[in-house]
């Protein structure tokens, strides 16, 4: 919603020494934010008033002439193109280095054919002062050269632009902004009544509102008023400056006017041209199958839930939101039927939803306008036709019912210090309330209270509530402090959120850079990283590229990563910890954390040898995770099966027992052709981590005063063999001896031999076993070294190695 | 005729032996370049009548593409072989232990989450906990149980994703604020409630000061007493613990959400030195927050009697609370992962927001 201050005080008479500064301030805290004031005068302070003494025309150019211009202090010479120069004329002045407000280019020094002038002479569309000029701009001639040209023009007039709640629907209008400014004391409303015009024919249009019960409300008023013998010309200036001051092109006077009545009153209204019309004039629900060429050109298939203004033969205006083009005004037209009427927020809402058509009407009569200003509004609009296009206007035609009941309700007025901590009188709050033009029955106890018709957002006391706080000013709330009455500290977060942290702290210490991605991705990468889910896909997305909801945390890391490599950003992982979206359930949506590497594992270094980053350290990224959430590493278990998008021979899924908790790998040898890279990375789901038990503090007590015992074996084993089951196989066969402890298994060396027939690994291990009670004997430790050889060749049958 | 088939049953006799894509290219150019028998065989109808033409142009088009559809299946039958081959030679024994210790630097948590957790943990001194709800929402949550019903006008502000409907089920959305919560949480438990509700949110808005997914936190505080200086002392608290400014100017001024009444958004004072923020001085004001007494209708929407139950909400954008504390100037960085913007304004895990030094 935009107005300037010379428009805004054709409604209030502003107390003395008012600012723009005071306004906008005032408004803001209204409720009514400002987002800029603005001062096309401003642009133009440094334009001057000049004359011109002298003509001569250019020795290159025909079309050029060479002027000297009297700026008052000195005598300037200037190269101008207009066609209206002429001795003696006062005339605008743009010096060296202003910025032009309609190019917004700086004026340099220029050479034009051969001459260089000081400056420039300016036209009103130069100065964004007109949509189009012909010639420079034509001063009077008691202009004072030398002077600024906006000091002495008074064009000098703010521009408010105002953030508008959709609630407020009595501000779409100047009126309305001026009616709050009055009620805090800024100025007197003016009065904006016209003479009642009793017209003097009857109109040959007639109204009919047609509609059944389930529709009645979308139309309750109508009238109607027919003009004739008018000539629709070019707007008078004020209009086409009230117009131009908020941006909106000046047509016709009889469209300007309607624009005009919208800004100023919230009023919209409609013109037909009456010779276009076919017979009376119908408000109805339109028919399936009936079409509109709309102002805007475009046309429209309507329905049955679309409230339209149709003539004898057709849909002539959608109601509220947009009028049609085969019965619009042009220059030609000397006869109209103008139309206001008071359609229902709903019904507007609906139609200019489901035609997506936006416009200042729909915008008004969707937040509501005043049903009790139907009638007023046409009288001011047929004063305004009449003074400005002439003609003779008939009586008026309504339908329907234009008595609008105001809705009362029950106010307490000790609900302010209730809901808002604040005590005002009650003398104060009846007070606000009368000047906000609500009237009050009961002043005993409850306030019976008669809402404004303009006021569509009031609906209960809480609203009453806001009123009288918005009024008396926000910054009257006396700030306290929330009473606490715990006594201990509440545990802020939830287990999942705890496990979040947790996991997203192991991974950042493990080198990992936390990425935040979109919770989106491709179709095509919802087909890579899914399987058996049916993909959730967006109606109306931002972009292909956007358009399902991730199965999987790693698409977008790995896209985010590959955009780093192309610019040559290498060698590092990134890890996320968020939602991934199985279907449209609650349930569905699976708290998971997943990181990804590749190429080395650190920059180059002197003292450190660089490395390619491998399974093994997403694995490890993913064990450090779940050993900092409290599991038992030994718990777990590793199976082959992965999803399709690992390397069937480099990846693992990892249980405990039957719930898979996540994987680790490679991705397949296809995506790393796709990719151009090898990428190793883990998924997990966080919420099948089980809960920490808490109460698990106390361990078990071990005595670690004896030396502990170092035996390290190397066993030969199949090429398939899995490293892991010879080293469960060791600690089974440690199972029997209670008198020692197994420390440690350090697997320190992996040699497969993959030439010889015979494909053998031979893998070696350092064992630490803590004796518990006394010191090994030979025997004894011979015994444990037989176990284990035996117990793994029994398991994995793999041999010790001589 | 039977030139032509002879031609076509040798070569397709040749691509049937070929082993390697090296091979296969070879083999391709030979036959179909242009001293290939191929291409020989097609130049030779430049000499033949019309008629002829037609009928062995025909076949010559024949056998091209047989052979060319030849070539393609073998190109992918090697390619599927050289994968197999692949998955083979690379097996590794995942079950090796992984390897000791910390050869690497630490990397950095994300400049959202830890925003989260500085606002997070002020909250806990005020004995709120987090709660937290689905990012796929229903109508009723997002929309219709705080007070916004279908022809509401503020529902064309939100730019709602919707979620392609598949089973002729309820049609979902992805939620456009974390307001939900508040819904989901009076509805599950008893007042009095004093929560907390970070989340991603989703509104259909793509350019410099919009993502289509960006982070909220909502508040909410329900208890008998509550009133809206409650809501503008706490907030002016968090806003100085925040920002890290003692007299914050705030302004509280009257605005509009469907589900708050009285409604207000927060402004706190700043300056802009060159292409910096400075927080808590100077004449200009930035709106941070919104926030209000929790709606009637709302309470009603979840079976809490607003005559006995009262309270207020409040909400902020992680992002753009990150951007004025950190100054962070574009909100498309944040997704991004550029591993230099990450290491930049990124968090070590060891200063946790738990833990500060007093300044002296």
């Amino acid at each position: 919603m935009k107005f300037s201050l010379s428009w805004i005080s054709e409604h209030i008479k502003f107390i003395p020494d008012i600012t723009a500064e005071i306004i906008g301030n005032s408004l803001t805290n209204l409720g009514l934010e400002v987002e800029s004031i603005y001062n096309p005068a401003d642009k133009l302070k440094d334009f001057i008033i000049a004359e011109i003494i002298e003509v001569n025309s250019h020795p290159n150019a025909d079309k050029l002439s060479i002027c000297k211009v009297d700026l008052g202090k000195k005598i300037v010479s200037v190269v101008c193109g207009a066609k209206n120069v002429r001795k003696s004329l006062k005339v605008v002045f743009a010096p060296l280095g202003v910025t032009i407000p309609s190019s917004g280019l700086v004026l340099k020094k220029k050479e034009i054919r051969g001459y260089t002038g000081e400056g420039m002479l300016c036209s009103a569309e130069e100065l964004c002062l007109e949509e189009d000029s012909d010639g420079i701009i034509e001063l009077s001639n008691d202009a004072p050269k030398g002077h600024s040209y906006s000091d002495w023009s008074g064009i000098s007039d703010p521009i408010f632009e105002i953030g508008l709640t959709p609630n407020r629907g009595d501000c779409t209008s100047v009126k309305g902004i001026a009616r709050e400014l009055a009620v805090i004391g800024l100025g007197v409303l003016k009065d904006s009544g016209k003479t009642k015009i009793n017209g003097s024919f009857k109109s040959p249009i007639n109204w009919n509102i047609k509609l059944d019960q389930e529709n009645e409300n979308a139309c309750t008023y109508v009238t109607g008023r027919y003009f004739k013998g008018l000539k629709n010309i070019e707007s008078p200036n004020w209009l086409k400056n009230r117009l131009n001051s908020i941006g909106l092109k000046p047509i016709s006077a009889l469209v300007d006017l309607t624009n005009f009545l919208t800004f100023d009153l919230g009023r919209p209204l409609h013109v037909f041209d009456a010779n276009k019309l076919d017979g009376n004039l119908c408000i109805r629900m339109a028919n399936k199958g009936e079409k509109i060429k709309a102002l805007d050109n475009k046309y429209y298939n309507l329905n049955n839930n679309i409230l339209i203004i149709a003539d004898d033969s057709s849909p002539v205006s959608i109601a509220g939101v947009m009028g049609g083009e085969e019965s619009s005004c042009d220059e030609n037209t000397t006869e109209v039927f103008l139309e206001s009427a008071y359609f229902s927020s709903r019904s507007v809402a609906a139609s200019g939803r489901s035609l997506n058509i936006i416009s200042d009407a729909r915008y008004r009569f969707e937040r509501g306008v005043d049903p009790n200003f139907v009638d007023e509004g046409i009288n001011i609009m047929t004063n305004l036709v009449l003074e400005i296009c002439g003609g003779e206007v008939s009586h008026e035609v309504s339908s329907g019912d234009n008595k609008f009941k105001k809705k009362q309700i029950e106010y307490d007025c000790s609900k302010v210090n209730k809901i808002g901590g604040v005590n005002i009188d009650k003398i104060d709050q009846i007070n606000i309330l009368e000047k906000l033009g609500f009237e009050i029955e009961d002043k005993n106890q409850k306030l019976k209270v008669s809402i404004p018709s303009w006021r569509h957002d009031i609906a209960q006391e809480v609203d009453i509530v806001e009123e009288q706080l918005r009024i008396k000013g926000y910054d009257q709330l006396q700030e306290k402090s929330l009473d606490s009455n715990y006594s201990l500290k509440n545990k802020i977060l939830s287990f999942d959120e705890y496990r979040n942290r947790i996991t997203s702290e192991t991974l950042a210490k493990r080198g990992l850079y936390e990425s935040v991605t979109f919770s989106f991705l491709s179709m095509k990468d919802f087909k890579m990283y899914s399987e058996n889910i049916k993909p959730l896909i967006l109606d109306n997305p931002i972009s292909e590229d956007l358009s399902v909801m991730r199965p999987s945390l790693l698409p977008n890391l790995i896209n985010n990563f590959i955009k780093n490599n192309n610019k040559g950003l290498k060698n590092y992982g990134l890890y996320e910890v968020g939602a991934v979206y199985l279907g449209d359930q609650d349930r569905d949506q699976v708290l998971s954390s997943a990181g990804i590497r590749s190429g080395g594992i650190l920059e180059r270094h002197w003292a450190v040898k660089q490395r390619e980053a491998d399974i093994y350290d997403a694995k490890k990224d993913l064990y450090n995770v779940l050993e900092a959430n409290g599991i038992n590493l030994n718990s777990l278990s590793i199976v082959e099966d992965v999803p399709k998008w690992y390397h069937p021979g480099r990846a693992g899924s990892i249980k405990l027992g039957k719930t898979i908790l996540g994987y680790f790998g490679e991705l397949h040898p296809k995506y790393s052709d796709i990719y151009g890279m090898r990428i190793v990375c883990f998924e997990l789901f966080q919420n099948r981590i089980p809960r920490i038990n808490k109460n698990k503090y106390n361990k078990e007590h071990i005595s670690y005063s004896l030396m502990p015992l170092k035996r390290d074996f190397a066993f030969l084993a199949d090429i398939n063999t899995l490293s892991e089951d010879i080293i469960s196989s060791i600690k089974d066969s440690l199972d029997s001896f209670t008198h020692v402890k197994l420390l440690e298994i350090n697997l320190f060396d992996v040699y497969m031999d993959k030439v010889s027939s015979t494909k053998h690994k031979s893998i070696a291990v350092e064992i630490i076993i803590q004796p518990l009670e006394k010191t090994l004997k030979d025997i004894e430790i011979s015994d444990i070294s037989n176990a284990i050889i035996n117990n793994v060749k029994k398991e994995t049958n793999s041999v010790l190695r001589n | 005729m039977s030139d032509t088939k002879e031609i076509e049953d040798k070569i397709l006799s040749e691509i049937s032996k070929i082993k390697s894509l090296k091979e296969l290219q070879e083999i391709k150019i030979q036959e179909l370049g242009k001293k290939g028998r191929v291409s020989i065989l097609m130049r030779s109808l430049s000499d033949v009548s019309s008629e002829e033409k037609k009928i062995l142009g025909k076949s010559y088009n024949e056998l091209r593409v047989n052979i060319l559809k030849a070539f393609e299946s073998k190109e992918l039958e090697i390619r599927d072989a050289d994968i197999l081959n692949r998955i083979e030679i690379e097996k590794l024994d995942v079950t090796l232990p992984v390897r000791p210790g910390n050869d690497n630097d630490e990397g950095k948590i994300h400049p959202i989450s830890r925003t989260i957790d500085n606002i997070i943990d002020i909250f806990s001194n005020f004995n709120f906990t987090v709660e937290t709800g689905p990012d796929i929402e229903n109508d009723f949550h997002n929309f219709t149980a705080l007070n916004i019903p279908d022809d509401h006008p503020a529902r064309q502000d939100h730019d709602t994703f919707y979620i392609s409907n598949q089973d002729n089920q309820e049609r979902k959305l992805l939620r456009t604020h974390t307001s939900p919560v508040q819904i989901r949480t009076m509805i599950n438990k008893k007042p009095p409630i004093r929560i907390i509700a970070p989340g991603r949110t989703f509104r259909c808005d793509d350019d410099a000061t919009h993502s289509p997914m960006f982070h909220q936190i909502e508040g909410l505080v329900i208890d008998k007493n509550i009133n809206m200086g409650h809501l503008k002392g706490l907030l002016r608290a968090f806003c100085e613990e925040f920002f890290e400014v003692s007299n914050l100017p705030i302004r509280f001024r009257p605005s509009f959400f469907p589900f708050t009444e009285p409604s207000a958004e927060i402004d706190i004072g700043y300056n802009k030195i060159g292409n910096s923020i400075k927080i808590g001085q100077g004449s200009d004001w930035l709106e941070v927050m919104g926030c209000g007494m929790v709606h009637p209708n709302v309470f009603v929407n979840c079976n809490l009697d607003p005559e006995e139950w009262q309270g207020f909400a409040f909400g902020l954008g992680v992002e753009r609370f990150a951007m004025l504390k950190y100054g962070i100037s574009d909100l498309r960085n944040f997704y991004e992962g550029d591993i230099r913007w990450l290491n930049h304004y990124g968090f070590s895990t060891t200063n946790s927001p738990n833990f500060d030094f007093k300044e002296d």
